[in-house]
């Protein structure tokens, strides 16, 4: 499966939240949610009918937004193209990639959206503790996060806070809703 | 040993040397444990066995000293002796090995005096040392009759009351009472532990029981023998009886009463009493008890002196145990040396739980006892104290035991303190009058704390009841402590949490956070750390003075002085004065050196001993160490340093008069060849200011003055005051006087007949137009020393006539020199560059004088500020209401009642400090104008500004927001003339910069190769530019560039506080014509602007040091919560999330109308704009909220506290449009932009440039870090309004929740981890 373009993902995806209620597990749907890597790679992917996107599912709960913590251990960067990495949490390693291919786009809002993604891209090197934000997608029949933004952590314990934390919410949060 | 030499006690004193005679002994015997790790040199030993012969006696003499003596035919002195036997009493003793300590006995005639510590002894008569039980009469010389109402008591000794004496009369029979004769009668008391079994009951006691075995009998029942009279000199001896089974007979029964309904029975000696011994002592006293759990708990213990304190007040025992003894005691016990093994009985053993030391203390009572269980081997003197006198002394004596050893320690610091400020007697106090250590402890302690002292029978009686060993918790006593200690307790404290952490991850401070191993780092950098003072745990005391070589203000006392730095320190403190800090934050720079110094601190911390033991600090610190304060944190102490200074203090009030307003636009630096010579009577240091074409005229008639406590308890201070200003609109009066002359003297008076006009008369009649007045009326308010606000009314006069903004001339301001002399150097340093100050009006001023002259715009006047002619900060603030202040204030004045709040309106808070400013404005002086002058005023001053002004500006076009930074600008300042290029000299522009300081070095180390290039680094090192002081390079971080600012500068020409991650002004510095190269001048310069410091690194908490609020104060009472576990109608309980920002509905920014001019003041571009409302999106994961928030809160969640330069770009924007909202219509998630709609007030569009910088702010905040924000829930009718008239385009937020912010802040992350543990392994 060749990587897949960002913006035109994007707006895919933005088409479901469009569609979204307010309901609790939709809810999840709209927000980042918090998982420790092992549990995001082994998420339910389906095919989606409509799109050529993938949804993914955890308990029967679509998510589409994950936050992910760790140290990262892989860096490829192609220059104009995109910076793959991976980050370890000591769980497992999530696959992320930070799309750079808009920067000559025609869309302003694209070209845009790529001055802020390079931005992220000298934050990304090897051994740094980094906060990710964004979608879930799939390459290779594995889940990748594509990065909307990226955080340095500076701070020793957030890393085990953030696991923590994922527990904590797994427990009483993504846990409860109903399927 | 017959052999040995016998000496005589008369050849000891005459030697008057501490000798030891212990060759006799084998080697351990009688010995301390060797580990008594102390300096001093052991007692010198005699080479030969002596011995000495003589008679062992009780005293005969009254106290105060309650020893045993030892005589021979040549001399007697008090003695002590191990293995005490009372059948040694007054026979004769062959001491064999003994230790002679000589002093000078206290009161007596003969001067010399000593104590012979007896280690070894025999009885002279082998035959005497028999083991039969003797009786031994109690009073010499009396005849055993057993009286038929004799009792006999048979126990063991439990205790042993202190000595004392009672005036008493002593009568024959009642009939005498009144004519007998008053005699003081002296006696002690002793607890005996007695059987209640029939044997021991019955009325004839043998002396046989007490060779008898312990079995059988239960020694429980408490009886109280009184030794009085002669009886009273066996003090001595029944103290060394502690724990032996003793009979004594012939003793009365007395009936005493406690209270006059309580009774006990005791027994009273009299002459034919008679104390038995058991020949075979058997101790049975406790040992130290293993369950001691220091709550008070009555107790023996041992140990070593290690140190005695405080004239014997205070004694450190081995293992941090800290002995207090009595006043009795400490008088009484000669034997207290340093070294000796200490056995301590009956005494209270408390946890005084200390938060910086940890440390057993043992209280003692009335019971207590001590004896010595072996003598010290060192040369260590005698305890040999007089009773103090004093009322320290009784009210130490009235305080429970931790709070007792808390005083003491504030003794000992005040006295080391003000050593050669105070004398002793101001410290300790006298008779009748309170010293300065007890007048500071008595404001802390709540009265509850003391406890009445009892007499010795009540005192004994009640001892269980009236909670002698009662524990008080010290938290809230905090250590004051010498400087000297402080400085490097700072430094361990520091070392301790760096320990803690991981400490080969250090960051660096500033821009470039790094995480680096401790190999990686290499000397010469500075690593700044915060120490905060809940961590340091001590008070600050001292007084401020200016350091007279380094020229930086230190907080200091008489063992030192640490730099301090207060950035709203007001022109009108004292140095005279003790002022008290109690929150502040002690900055250490170089703490890479620090760690390297761990295994060197092990050992040190803050201790009792180091308190006790302080010396004057030695040397210059190695490190960069000061305190950063506010000055609404400290407090004033009314301990005058020099009393006899009483001089009124100069800056005391605001006399009446006319004053300049002045704007200091340039502060030269004290010349280098003033330094480091201390008192140099030129050292004058100059400032540039521009004269503002105004003067103020305060009339000085009556003055009405606030307590502006609010400004000082934030805490009282209603969360939402800030945002619920709401200011009627008031027309404003303006009053025009045509009868106004030119001499500003006359215009004082009239300017109350103005005021009263103002009142009486129509508004309308009098209202004039303010642009073609010379006179605005305003009020005042100055800030006292006492902490309260004085407001009169005052008028502004304009120089030359106000200029509409549609008028465009030249300004008539000017250019003026004010010369500080060295004793004005303080105020030098307080000075901001762009603050506004005014100063006395004087027609002699050479300035003055040359007003209508042809001096003009051009002429710059030199004026003396000294003590005479005090300077004053300023702020000014627009009111909108002014006018009705206005005629009330003056109303107020005329009425001269003394009853204010009948007369000021009841919200005059409006003019007090806490609301109608800033935060962080704490100018001496404000100015209060009508809001309506502020356009005017505004351009007449920055029309005076842009004519001479070298304020850095930015210009437009230039401004690139991602760089994060402040931007350059070059003043035309040409330096030596720019044409001669192949000058030896350095040319170039002078120019104005600012940015971040991201490290300094010293040139001439491995750096000068990467940091110098180019010719003009040659030409620094021109004579006369270099010299002795060395060269560093400042490493700048200016508009995303870095900028390498050269200077051959003396360090402490650095202001305080100057390091990595500083913003920093460079005033006048050399464009050194290299790339990004400059240079510091004589000249130049260094303004801080604020200081960004990594706290606590492991967190990575950044904190802006010029902000207020501390950010890690989260509400404790909220709950943390998840969002989705939100109740959908929230009470207004406060909650707590760990969020993030997601997007930014609604922004409003707004320009502040409140303060234009202060802005400069707290020189934080922040302080021009107000956010009024923001509406965020945010997310913890589980799901996501709407939170509104305004002000500080909304401003950290934007971000802009971390980029000074986005809220300086904000500020910019707002002078356009006076209010910016921004709402976001478009879809909240990885849209960058969020489709943003923004409109302003101002009805010109924004530029796309400037939408861009909005757009940018808005997306940092979306990339931003976790916050903890305190909310609680919002008004249904609120919320709806809200969302109609803000969100009704914004998609996916109806049936959100909504929340309001109270407080944002960084997560305290370690913290929160252990608590999320807690939780998961509950649930």
């Amino acid at each position: 499966m060749q990587q897949q373009g960002e913006g035109e993902g994007a707006n895919k995806n933005n088409n479901n939240n469009k569609a979204g209620s307010v309901s609790r597990s939709l809810s999840l749907q709209n927000t980042h949610v918090k998982l420790l890597a092992f549990d995001l790679l082994s998420l339910t992917q389906s095919p989606s009918a409509f799109t050529t996107t993938t949804s993914f599912c955890r308990r029967g709960i679509p998510l589409s937004r994950v936050e992910t913590l760790g140290t990262v251990t892989l860096r490829d960067l192609k220059p104009d193209r995109f910076l793959r990495f991976a980050l370890d949490d000591g769980t497992a390693c999530v696959p992320c990639i930070l799309w750079l291919n808009n920067r000559h786009s025609r869309s302003v809002a694209r070209r845009r959206r790529h001055e802020l993604a390079s931005r992220f891209v000298p934050l990304v090197t090897l051994g740094a503790v980094a906060r990710v934000r964004g979608r879930l997608a799939r390459y290779k029949g594995t889940v990748q996060v594509v990065v909307s933004d990226v955080v340095l952590e500076r701070d020793p314990n957030a890393e085990i806070l953030h696991r923590l934390d994922c527990i904590f919410l797994a427990r009483n949060c993504y846990n409860l809703l109903p399927k | 040993m017959e052999d040995a030499n016998v000496a005589t006690l008369a050849d000891l004193l005459h030697s008057a040397r501490p000798l030891t005679a212990t060759a006799s002994l084998p080697f351990s015997s009688g010995r301390p444990p060797p580990q008594c790790s102390t300096n001093r040199g052991v007692l010198t030993v005699l080479p030969r066995p002596s011995v000495l012969v003589g008679t062992l006696t009780l005293p005969t003499d009254s106290p105060p000293c309650s020893c045993l003596r030892f005589s021979d035919a040549s001399a007697t002195l008090c003695c002590d002796l191990l293995r005490f036997r009372p059948a040694a009493l007054n026979k004769e003793i062959r001491v064999t090995a003994w230790n002679f300590i000589p002093f000078n006995c206290h009161g007596s005639s003969d001067a010399a005096h000593g104590l012979l510590e007896i280690i070894d002894w025999r009885f002279a008569d082998p035959n005497a040392a028999s083991t039969l039980v003797e009786p031994l009469p109690l009073a010499p010389n009396s005849g055993r009759r057993s009286g038929a109402g004799m009792r006999s008591v048979h126990g063991v000794v439990e205790s042993v009351g202190h000595f004392s004496v009672v005036p008493c009369t002593m009568a024959a029979n009642s009939s005498d009472l009144k004519s007998g004769s008053k005699v003081n009668l002296p006696g002690f008391l002793v607890q005996l532990a007695c059987c209640e079994c029939s044997l021991c009951g019955s009325k004839e006691l043998f002396v046989g029981k007490l060779n008898e075995s312990r079995e059988g009998h239960s020694f429980t029942k408490l009886e109280i023998v009184y030794f009085c009279g002669s009886a009273s000199s066996w003090h001595p001896a029944m103290t060394k009886l502690i724990g032996n089974r003793i009979l004594l007979s012939g003793l009365k029964k007395k009936m005493v009463y406690v209270t006059e309904e309580e009774s006990r029975v005791m027994y009273v000696t009299v002459d034919e009493s008679v104390l038995h011994v058991g020949s075979f002592p058997e101790k049975c006293v406790s040992s130290l008890r293993t369950g001691i759990k220091g709550k008070g708990e009555c107790g023996a213990y041992t140990g070593v002196v290690k140190g005695v304190y405080m004239q014997g007040m205070v004694l450190e025992l081995d293992h941090d145990v800290w002995l207090l003894l009595t006043e009795r005691l400490r008088t009484s016990v000669h034997g207290l040396r340093v070294g000796s093994i200490l056995s301590v009985r009956n005494v209270h053993f408390v946890d005084p739980k200390f938060s910086w030391t940890k440390i057993i203390i043992l209280g003692a009572c009335i019971k207590t006892s001590t004896i010595v269980q072996s003598f010290s081997p060192l040369e260590t003197v005698c305890n040999v104290v007089l009773p103090s006198t004093g009322m320290l002394g009784k009210f130490i004596q009235s305080l429970p035991f931790s709070a007792r050893l808390w005083v003491l320690l504030l003794v000992s610091s005040f006295r080391k303190k003000f050593a050669g400020i105070l004398s002793d007697k101001d410290i300790l106090g006298s008779k009748h009058k309170e010293g300065l250590a007890q007048m500071y402890a008595n404001s802390l302690f709540p009265p509850s704390v003391f406890q009445t002292q009892h007499g010795a029978f009540v005192g004994l009686c009640t001892h269980d009841l009236n909670g002698c060993g009662r524990v008080l918790n010290c938290s809230f006593l905090k250590l004051v402590i010498p400087m000297s200690i402080f400085i490097s307790h700072c430094i361990h404290t520091l070392l301790g949490i760096l320990k803690s952490e991981n400490h080969c991850k250090l960051f660096h401070v500033g821009n470039h956070f790094k995480i680096l191993s401790r190999e990686a780092r290499y000397n010469g950098r500075s690593v700044r750390r915060i120490v905060r003072s809940e961590d340091v745990g001590v008070i600050l005391l001292g007084y401020l003075k200016i350091d007279t070589l380094t020229r930086r203000l230190q907080l200091v006392d008489a063992t030192g002085g640490i730099d301090i730095l207060i950035p709203d320190l007001p022109l009108t403190w004292n140095p005279n004065e003790v002022y008290e800090v109690m929150d502040y934050d002690v900055v250490v720079d170089d703490s890479g050196e620090l760690v390297d110094q761990f295994e060197f601190h092990r050992n040190e911390s803050l201790s009792c001993r180091t308190i006790f033991n302080c010396t004057k600090a030695e040397g210059e610190l190695s490190k960069t160490i000061f305190v950063y304060c506010h000055w609404r944190n400290t407090k004033c102490r009314k301990m005058p340093l020099f009393s006899c200074i009483i001089q009124k203090n100069e800056t005391d009030t605001l006399e009446p008069g006319s004053y300049h307003l002045l704007r200091v636009s340039h502060k030269f630096p004290l010349q280098e060849k003033y330094f480091n010579k201390t008192g140099s009577s030129k050292s004058s240091t100059f400032v540039e200011a521009i004269l503002l074409p105004f003067i103020l005229l305060v009339g000085g008639k009556s003055r009405i003055a606030h307590p502006c406590n609010a400004s000082r308890d934030k805490t009282n201070e209603h969360p939402d005051n800030e945002d619920k200003v709401s200011l009627k609109r008031q027309k404003l009066v303006m009053e025009s006087l045509s009868s106004l002359k030119d001499e500003f003297h006359t215009s004082i008076y009239e300017l109350s007949a103005c005021s009263n006009a103002n009142r009486k008369s129509e508004e309308n009649t009098k209202c004039v137009n303010v642009r073609s007045s010379h006179d605005v009326s305003c009020l005042i308010t100055f800030r006292s020393l006492q902490n309260e606000n004085v407001v009169c009314p005052a008028i502004l006069r304009s120089t030359s006539p106000m200029k509409d903004t549609s008028f465009n001339s030249k300004p008539t301001s000017r250019k003026i020199l004010l010369e500080f002399s060295s004793d004005g150097f303080l105020k030098h340093q307080m000075l901001q560059i762009g603050g506004y100050y005014i100063i006395n009006h004087d027609k002699k001023d050479s300035f003055c004088s040359t007003e209508d002259g042809d001096c003009g715009s051009h002429g710059s006047a030199k004026l003396l500020v000294n003590s005479g002619k005090p300077i004053r900060s300023l702020s000014i603030f627009y009111n909108e209401n002014i006018s009705d202040y206005l005629s009330k204030y003056t109303s107020a004045k005329d009425s001269l009642s003394p009853t204010i709040d009948g007369v000021l309106p009841k919200d005059q808070n409006l003019l007090t400090r806490s609301n109608g400013e800033p935060s962080g404005i704490c100018s001496d002086v404000c100015l209060y104008l009508s809001i309506n002058l502020a356009d005017v005023l505004e351009y007449n001053i920055m029309e005076s500004d842009n004519s001479q002004n070298l304020q850095s500006a930015i210009p437009e076009g230039s401004a690139n927001l991602s760089s994060g930074t402040e931007t350059v600008l070059t003043q035309p300042y040409s330096c030596f003339g720019s044409q001669r290029s192949n000058n030896l000299f350095p040319e170039g522009n002078l120019i104005t910069l600012e940015g971040n300081v991201v490290d300094i070095h010293e040139i001439g180390s491995g750096f000068f190769n990467s940091c110098s290039s180019g010719a003009n680094l040659n030409a620094l090192k021109f004579k006369g530019l270099t010299g002795t002081r060395s060269s560093f390079c400042i490493h700048v971080l200016v508009h995303n560039d870095m900028v390498n600012i050269f200077g051959s500068v003396n360090k402490h020409a650095f202001p305080t506080g100057f390091g990595p991650g500083v913003t920093a002004t460079f005033q006048r510095i050399l464009n050194a014509g290299g790339q990004n190269k400059f240079m510091l001048l004589p000249v130049s310069y260094i303004v801080i602007k604020s200081m960004k410091m990594c706290d606590k690194q492991c967190s990575g908490r950044s904190s802006l040091l010029n902000h207020t609020n501390d950010a890690d104060t989260t509400s404790q009472d909220s709950i943390p919560c998840l969002i989705s576990q939100l109740p959908q109608t929230l009470s207004y309980k406060q909650i707590v999330l760990r969020c993030r920002v997601v997007a930014v509905f609604v922004l409003v920014v707004e320009r502040k109308t409140t303060n234009f001019i202060a802005e400069t003041e707290n020189n934080a571009e922040g302080a021009l704009l107000d956010i009024p409302l923001a509406c965020f999106l945010l997310e913890d994961g589980s799901s996501s909220c709407c939170c509104w928030a305004n002000a500080e809160r909304a401003a950290t969640l934007l971000r802009l506290r971390e980029e000074l330069s986005t809220s300086y770009h904000l500020g910019r924007l707002l002078k356009n449009h006076k209010r910016i909202t921004v709402k976001n219509h478009g879809l909240y998630i990885d849209s960058p932009y969020q489709d943003l709609i923004v409109s302003v007030t101002s009805g010109n569009a924004l530029s796309s440039y400037d939408e861009n910088i909005l757009k940018l702010i808005i997306f940092n905040s979306c990339v931003g870090r976790i916050w903890n924000v305190v909310a609680n829930g919002m008004d249904g009718e609120e919320i709806r309004w809200l969302e109609n008239e803000y969100l009704r385009d914004t998609m996916n937020v109806q049936n959100m929740q909504n929340i309001w912010a109270k407080e944002v802040s960084y997560p305290r992350t370690l913290a929160e981890a252990r608590n999320m543990i807690q939780e998961l392994l509950k649930s």
